[in-house]
């Protein structure tokens, strides 16, 4: 086990710091601790962390008396406001599995989800109400609030937490399912940092939708009693750092080049107080971590899944190991398996819910098969060397399907043969497709005619498409796919 | 200067690897500019401080030219 991690704390704070097992427990420690101190704000309002517990504890009360039966699923549907932290807090504290659900989701999406995932209820932000018309589950307002204050529910270690959603899907998605043990692992790694540890101040700017946004972005900031400013707007929230002046954001790196071309536009001072930043979700390249650093911001790195409850490897040190990953967090057993990253431990999803042979395919003799492969040094520092798993991770830390926007594709007569693939598209990497056409459906068209047809296709597709899983470029095939021994399009 | 001009140059300032030359009005900023939503977020914050101008939302500007129809519409507002 390592002590790269440990030894990042003095003493007197790892004592400060210790494991816990369920968010019932870190939101003890977090009325003993900081109860005065301010914990979420909208710049408007602000509650201490005394003021949150008790609100939370209100929630609760509203849930409880709806009568909704123990363990039950309970979405909620609004951005990164004041809300929608109450709610997190309340739903997992009660005993309920809470499912954070992405806002680019339409209705048709919301009805699936509701009937796969067996939704009790779902929680409303105002401006997402008209797509919850027809939902099989009973709809509250986002705000809804009892007046009264309720314990926590009977939650242990063990007790699932959450499911959130993974895989890239754009139907009803894969579910990992998470318990407060792991949620807590997460969030506890989270603490470790060779950076500011106490009196941080963040902008939620990631989804708590997304691990990385509610646990590193959420969890763990409340771990060690920082504020949290909400973010309903992401360009606003962006604005908002030179007025919030934040010390430490969680970003993904298509953020973080962002606000570093911000700085070098408006100045330096635009930065305040940001004195680092936690990255990951996707691939971190070691230039931003440059660009950071000449403005004296120290960029961190991790590796983690979703079915890992966030992290299982980080780098305190990117200055030195700019390419790493890091090390293996504590507690996170590993082993490497013809070059892929095996985890297991409290931080690994018991199954994606009700997908049994998914899960199958990703355990193997209680091990999690992560899909990355990697390669680990005699120092123990871990560099991903590849993907086994057919995904496409973007900058801004979203995962897409390429089968899933294939399916689509194949439903158009003009397209023979295609492949969603990573594309670059000035230095970005975007969502891109090769397309042999059916050259049937273009007899006497020219070459250039055949890509105007196949653009129309592309814009058909991504009109039933998030913005985010959008094909952005298009590369028109005259030569067949290179192939498997099976004639299956050879992706690597 | 021309509107049009000026966001040509910010371009060029704010995203160098973009190749500027072929950019028109009709240039559709996802797919022929090559900007996804992140750096439509920094091109925006850019034109808002050079113009003085506020874009409510980025969710309506498909071309180049929504971007300069938006500032001669707003610009000195």
């Amino acid at each position: 086990m390592s002590n790269y991690f440990y030894e990042m704390l003095k003493p007197e704070d790892r004592e400060k710091l210790p494991y816990l097992p369920t968010i019932v427990d870190l939101m003890k420690k977090c009325v003993n601790d900081y109860a005065e101190l301010p914990a979420i704000s909208d710049k408007t309002t602000t509650y201490t962390y005394k003021e949150l517990y008790s609100r939370v504890a209100r929630r609760r009360a509203f849930l409880y008396g709806k009568g909704i039966e123990k363990g039950a699923k309970i979405a909620v549907m609004a951005r990164n406001d004041l809300d929608a932290m109450e709610l997190y807090l309340a739903v997992t504290t009660a005993g309920y599995t809470l499912i954070m659900l992405p806002n680019a989701l339409g209705a048709d999406a919301l009805k699936s989800i509701s009937v796969k995932f067996e939704l009790a209820a779902m929680f409303v932000a105002d401006e997402f109400k008209p797509l919850t018309e027809g939902l099989p589950c009973e709809v509250f307002a986002a705000s809804s609030i009892g007046d009264t204050e309720a314990d926590f529910g009977d939650v242990k270690k063990d007790t699932v937490a959450a499911i959130y959603f993974t895989g890239g899907t754009t139907g009803a998605p894969k579910g990992a399912v998470l318990n407060h043990g792991a949620l807590m692992r997460g969030s506890y790694n989270g603490v470790f940092r060779t950076t500011q540890v106490w009196n941080n101040r963040y902008i939620a700017m990631l989804p708590l939708s997304h691990i990385f946004g509610s646990v590193m972005g959420f969890l763990s900031c409340l771990y060690t009693g920082s504020l949290i400013y909400t973010c309903t707007d992401m360009k606003a929230a962006v604005g908002d750092i030179p007025v919030v002046k934040p010390t430490c954001l969680i970003l993904v790196p298509g953020l973080v080049e962002i606000i570093l071309n911000i700085a070098r536009v408006k100045g330096k001072a635009f930065l305040g107080d940001l004195n680092s930043i936690m990255c990951g979700a996707a691939p971190v390249p070691p230039r931003l971590m440059a660009m950071a650093r000449d403005y004296g911001i120290n960029v961190l790195a991790g590796y983690g899944l979703t079915e890992g409850a966030n992290l299982t490897c980080g780098n305190c040190n990117t200055d030195i190991k700019p390419d790493s990953m890091g090390h293996i967090y504590p507690e996170q057993e590993y082993k490497v398996v013809d070059g892929e990253l095996w985890i297991k431990g409290d931080n690994v999803m018991n199954e994606y819910y009700k997908e049994p042979e998914k899960t199958a395919e990703v355990f193997e003799d209680g091990w999690f098969k992560t899909g990355d492969l990697v390669h680990i040094d005699e120092e123990g520092w871990v560099y991903i060397t590849g993907r086994i798993k057919n995904l496409i991770i973007l900058p801004n830390g979203e995962n897409v399907s390429p089968e899933e926007i294939e399916e689509l594709f194949y439903k158009h007569s003009e397209v023979k043969d295609c492949m969603v693939r990573e594309m670059d598209m000035n230095g970005n990497t975007v969502v891109g497709i090769e397309i042999l056409p059916f050259m049937p459906e273009f007899a006497d068209c020219t070459p250039e005619q055949i890509e105007e047809k196949l653009k129309k296709v592309v814009d058909e597709v991504n009109a039933a498409l998030p913005p985010f899983k959008r094909v952005l470029k298009l590369l028109v095939r005259t030569e067949d796919f290179k192939r498997t021994g099976s004639l299956k399009i050879a992706r690597n | 200067m021309m509107i049009f001009d000026k966001l040509i140059e910010i371009l060029k300032r704010i995203m160098p690897q973009v190749d500027t030359s072929k950019i028109t009005k009709e240039s559709v900023l996802t797919t022929d500019v090559g900007i996804d939503s992140l750096n439509l977020m920094l091109l925006a914050i850019t034109v808002e401080d050079e113009f003085n101008i506020h874009f409510d939302s980025t969710n309506e500007l498909k071309t180049v030219g929504d971007i300069c129809n938006f500032v001669e519409t707003h610009m000195g507002k």
